[in-house]
């Protein structure tokens, strides 16, 4: 039967120009209830259609094409795959997720949303179901043109078992109500549930090149393994574009289908860029001082302070630049995991918020650059509760916070011990990063409030391991964020805390997010309200609620808030008025810059015969800032 | 002298007649002594305490509660602020150690700003070209922040009130562009005292520190002291486990031969051909290092070559005639092996000792420069000569840390020579 249903579909669709898959279509012929084919004439006739053309455009129309932009990589990836076995490396958003369309995407400076890869859409009354019209010029960066087919492939693609990838799995199964393609350029996206923002998540829906699966099959992970997947963005790696160990180098599609359309124009606009692996930062710094780097990232004060002293910025050459903005940052700060003995009493929590001086690290280390965290979800606009204020550090309220907790004895260390004789100590656990250097000085301002942090710095991999097993007691961490409503499932709800085992035991529950263990029942209800509301006053309440409720809990101690992003670049890199979007992490994401490969001769040839171009240049774009 | 034989005479003669080997030794006996006497030389407590006319010796004493002095606090005081206080009320005095800084200890060097004939901000090192100056308050939280670029406040102005930021303002050439928020009606005009944080790693001569202070804000010298005294308790257990295993099993090698010599000889060949470094690396990232740790951790390693040299030692002895004799005595193989065997073997175990010790220190310091040691609070050279390597400016780490381990290492090769010479027989015939 199913080999009757594949051959058919093979059939009707030989038409097509492009490959189609025979299995896929035996797929969506067995899951008819997800997948769904229908005529032009049965589209909806009252369907209101949006385009987003009243949205301002936000890239820079001087940008000029060209030239070969160098970058570093601290190494290259372990693999070119997109999904399965070790495809989620840290080079995976230069790779793909920035180099890349959905049918819409955010208007990086309003949040609207502004056309991609369909340039006019609808949403049902219901609320239930998106249409999406593509535009026809779309194309993958193999040439091969992009139709309804290749998003039906997203969901084939990413539930195979194949591709092992547990994660897509999960997500294209639970978070998708089912999909319908009225001809090659139309289609429709059912969504699960009522959420909120539904228009823009139905709208990240990804295609697959379906073309470039030709042989996907069991052997999908060793076969693909160093072959780049065909993106809707503007760069592809090339033949030669991959050296393992020595470079990565994306190369710039020629006439790419953005080039003519609207927010997409003067965006992408060097040919080449390339990736050469340099493992060390100060080895990378130094390479970027010598004009071999175009730019880079310099966040950390030695870097961002001891420019000043290199000649390239003071003649002239280099620019430092600070770019403030709103968007929601990781959480850094501290986990307390409350499944642990001391630490799931509620007063010494709150006893160690007041013990842990977070704004002196800053005002020291971060050399009052970084700005101090008041609680977990903090930068998410109006669903954020800004009167949240984090703990001061004060040794008095901190004693009054363990003597509540019947901590009052001090002991012959100075360490606070209760009725029982149990000390107030505690297992701190950093990564081997650069942050370790201010272990020491949290641990001594812990000491003059009689509690002992005692220091432990794993390397990275490590500390994970130990994270996720739930063997911490506490740990500096900080989760990556994404979206623009609190999603706290995973991180606070009771479900990822506990688990049972077979004798009735209750256990931390392992390998998930709630990495603080913390399983309060009014919490999870707050979270699990909000999870189904879809009124947006409603969803602010319940996410205030839910904050004062964390706050309440104490079971994370905010550390600090980057505001934004500072980098060092050459002269030869423009950057747009402004210098860049609200929502950009760095200057990479949105594209915006442009070089001028003439001026990179000159300047490089006077900067090397000493000569002074003129006075240093910092630049300081705070429009987007936060307070 | 005349309770050691001449022969052992003869040896001690010929080891002080070896110069640098002789002095290396003194100095180090010197230093070990140093480092014994610890928190009396470089420590935050202070050796006498006399308050309100009581006595404390809080350097032997350990902890004391700022309340039992008659303070505010509940934890320890700033001993050096109080000698100040104490100072300035006349209810005591306190002697604090040569260097009043301990090893753990983060100091923030927070020097007064002043302007210059020309307004513009300075601190002790000069010129403030980009930077920030702060006012106070009482509990030393800040109280209003100006950014100072070349000397002139510049960029961002803050105020705080409990830690949180209540009002911005932006300054540009010394005038105010923007005020955030915008009914905000602050005085951003710069009004003394103020005090700029001079950030870690900090430069010597600033705030009592003779060699700066390391990444973290620690005292160099508090620092390299402690690094010293932590390779020395290092050495303590090392050299007694690694020749207590090498030693016995090594005579045993040599003495016994046999199946039991092949056995281990095999055991030996796999152990001593697994990578030393990854397999450190590799168990120190499962177990959580400590001193102790680390210290297991090479002795595994490096009792082999000492028992492989003890073995050919053992084997050589083991053939001559008076061991034939005792065993035809009827000595059992204890007695054999402490009295005989082991006693001949005491050029080696002399001579390798140094070189043991070397490594050791070498060793250890690889690891905390590869950041596989030691936690970042615990003093160690390693970790110093790290930061060295990310602070190229800061030559105070540098040069005092590189100075201390190459000195230390040439010391004890130097020891390990002398012994070589004093305990050469050929040399003594000739």
């Amino acid at each position: 039967m199913r080999l009757l249903l594949a051959t058919f579909f093979a059939l009707t669709l030989a038409g097509a120009d492009t490959f189609q898959d025979p299995k896929a279509a035996a797929y969506y012929a067995e899951h008819k209830d997800f997948f769904h084919f229908a005529t032009p004439a049965d589209l909806p006739k009252d369907l209101q259609w949006h385009d987003g053309q009243g949205q301002p455009e936000f890239a820079d129309p001087r940008a000029v094409r060209g030239g070969t932009l160098r970058q570093f990589a601290i190494s290259t990836p372990p693999t070119l795959r997109r999904v399965g076995p070790n495809a989620n490396h840290g080079f995976r958003g230069e790779l793909y997720d920035n180099n890349d369309f959905g049918l819409l995407s955010g208007h990086p400076n309003t949040d609207e949303p502004i056309p991609a890869l369909a340039t006019s859409w609808a949403l049902s009354a219901d609320g239930l179901t998106a249409y999406f019209r593509l535009d026809p010029k779309a194309k993958f960066t193999d040439g091969q043109p992009i139709t309804v087919d290749d998003f039906f492939y997203t969901f084939y693609f990413h539930r195979s078992p194949w591709a092992k990838a547990d994660w897509y799995l999960d997500f294209y199964t639970r978070e998708w109500g089912g999909i319908t393609k009225y001809d090659d350029h139309t289609l429709a996206i059912k969504a699960p549930r009522q959420r909120p923002y539904q228009l823009e998540q139905l709208g990240e829906l990804r295609p697959v090149p379906r073309n470039f699966f030709k042989d996907f099959g069991p052997n999908y992970e060793k076969l693909y393994n160093d072959r780049f997947q065909p993106t809707t963005g503007a760069y592809y790696i090339g033949p030669n574009g991959f050296v393992r160990e020595k470079s990565t180098t994306l190369t710039r599609v020629t006439d790419w289908w953005g080039d003519q359309r609207r927010f997409y124009r003067s965006r992408y606009n060097p040919d080449t860029i390339e990736y050469v692996v340099i493992r060390e930062l100060d080895s990378a710094y130094a390479s970027m001082l010598a004009g071999e780097i175009d730019f880079m990232p310099i966040m950390m004060p030695r870097y961002w302070y001891g420019t000043n002293e290199k000649k390239a910025y003071q003649n002239g050459y280099l620019t430092k630049a600070q770019f403030f903005n709103d968007i929601p940052r990781p959480p850094y700060g501290l986990y307390l995991n409350t499944q642990k003995p001391g630490l799931s009493d509620l007063n010494v929590r709150i006893g160690l918020q007041h013990a842990t001086d977070f704004q002196r690290v800053i005002d020291g280390f971060y050399r009052g650059d970084y700005e101090r965290l008041n609680q977990f979800s903090e930068g998410l606009g109006k669903f954020t509760d800004p009167s949240l204020r984090a703990r001061r550090y004060s040794p008095e309220l901190a004693r009054a916070a363990f003597a509540r907790a019947g901590y009052t004895h001090a002991g012959p260390d100075g360490i606070l011990t209760n009725a029982q004789g149990e000390r107030l100590s505690f297992r701190l656990t950093f990564d081997t990063s650069d942050r370790r250097k201010y272990l020491a000085t949290l641990v001594e301002s812990a000491r003059r409030c009689g509690v002992e942090y005692r220091p432990e710095t794993l390397e990275h991999t490590t500390m994970y391991r130990k994270v996720m097993e739930k063997n911490h007691d506490i740990v500096f961490w900080a989760w990556s964020v994404s979206g623009r409503i609190p999603a706290l499932w995973e991180s606070h709800h009771a479900d990822n805390a506990l688990e049972t085992l077979a004798d009735g035991r209750k256990v931390a529950k392992r390998q998930t997010n709630n990495i603080t263990g913390i399983a309060d029942p009014e919490l999870s209800g707050l979270i699990d309200r909000f999870r189904a509301a879809t009124a947006e006053p409603e969803m602010i309440k319940l996410s205030w609620a839910m904050q004062q409720r964390m706050h309440a809990n104490a079971d994370f101690i905010p550390g600090f808030r980057v505001p934004g992003y500072r980098i060092a670049h050459w002269d030869w890199v423009k950057f747009p008025t402004g210098f860049d979007v609200r929502s950009a992490e760095d200057p990479g994401q949105y594209g915006l810059f442009w070089l001028d490969p003439k001026q990179r001769e000159v300047d490089l040839q006077d900067f090397r015969a000493g000569k002074v171009r003129g006075a240093p240049k910092t630049v300081i774009e705070d429009r987007w800032r936060a307070e | 002298m005349t309770m050691f034989d001449p022969i052992t005479r003869q040896r001690f003669a010929r080891f002080r007649r070896h110069r640098t080997g002789w002095w290396s030794l003194v100095t180090l006996l010197v230093l070990a002594g140093l480092a014994l006497l610890g928190p009396l030389l470089v420590g935050n407590r202070p050796l006498i305490l006399k308050v309100d006319s009581t006595y404390r010796f809080p350097v032997l004493a350990g902890f004391i509660a700022g309340t039992e002095l008659g303070l505010k606090i509940e934890g320890e005081a700033n001993y050096r602020l109080l000698a100040e206080d104490l100072k300035g009320n006349g209810r005591g005095w306190l002697l604090l150690p040569p260097v009043p800084f301990a090893a753990d200890e983060v100091c923030e060097v927070m020097p007064t700003v002043s302007r210059d004939a020309n307004g513009r901000w300075q601190d002790p090192r000069g010129l403030i070209t980009e930077g920030r100056i702060f006012s106070l308050n009482a509990d030393g939280t800040r109280r209003q922040t100006w950014t100072i670029i070349n000397g002139q406040p510049s960029g961002d102005a803050r105020r705080f009130a409990d830690g949180v930021g209540v009002a911005r303002a932006k300054l540009a050439q010394g005038k105010i562009v923007l005020r955030a928020p915008t009914t905000d009606q602050t005085n951003w005009e710069p009004s003394e005292p103020l005090r700029t944080l001079v950030p870690s790693p900090c430069p010597p001569g600033l705030d009592g520190h003779w060699l700066g202070t390391d990444e973290s804000g620690h005292d160099m010298v508090a620092r390299l002291f402690g690094g010293f005294r932590s390779l020395l308790l290092a050495a303590l257990i090392f050299l007694p486990c690694v020749y207590l295993i090498g030693l016995l099993l090594g005579a045993a090698m040599g003495y016994f031969g046999g199946w039991f010599d092949m056995l281990c000889q095999r055991v030996l060949e796999i152990w001593s051909n697994v990578p030393f470094l990854y397999a450190i690396i590799f168990l120190a990232s499962l177990l959580e290092p400590s001193l102790a740790i680390l210290i297991l951790i090479l002795v595994a390693f490096s009792w082999i070559g000492l028992a492989q040299q003890l073995r050919a030692s053992a084997y050589q002895v083991s053939a001559r005639d008076y061991v034939t004799a005792s065993r035809a005595l009827g000595a059992g193989h204890a007695r054999i092996l402490w009295h005989h065997i082991l006693p001949n073997c005491t050029t080696i175990i002399l001579t390798t000792l140094p070189f043991s010790l070397h490594g050791l220190v070498f060793s250890l310091s690889a690891l905390d420069y590869l950041g596989f040691g030691l936690p970042p609070t615990e003093p160690s050279w390693g970790d110093l000569l790290h930061q060295a390597k990310e602070n190229w400016h800061a030559w105070w780490i540098l040069g005092p840390t590189l100075g201390c381990l190459v000195a230390t290492m040439v010391m004890i090769n130097s020891i390990g020579e002398a012994l070589q010479d004093a305990f050469d027989l050929r040399r003594a015939q000739r």
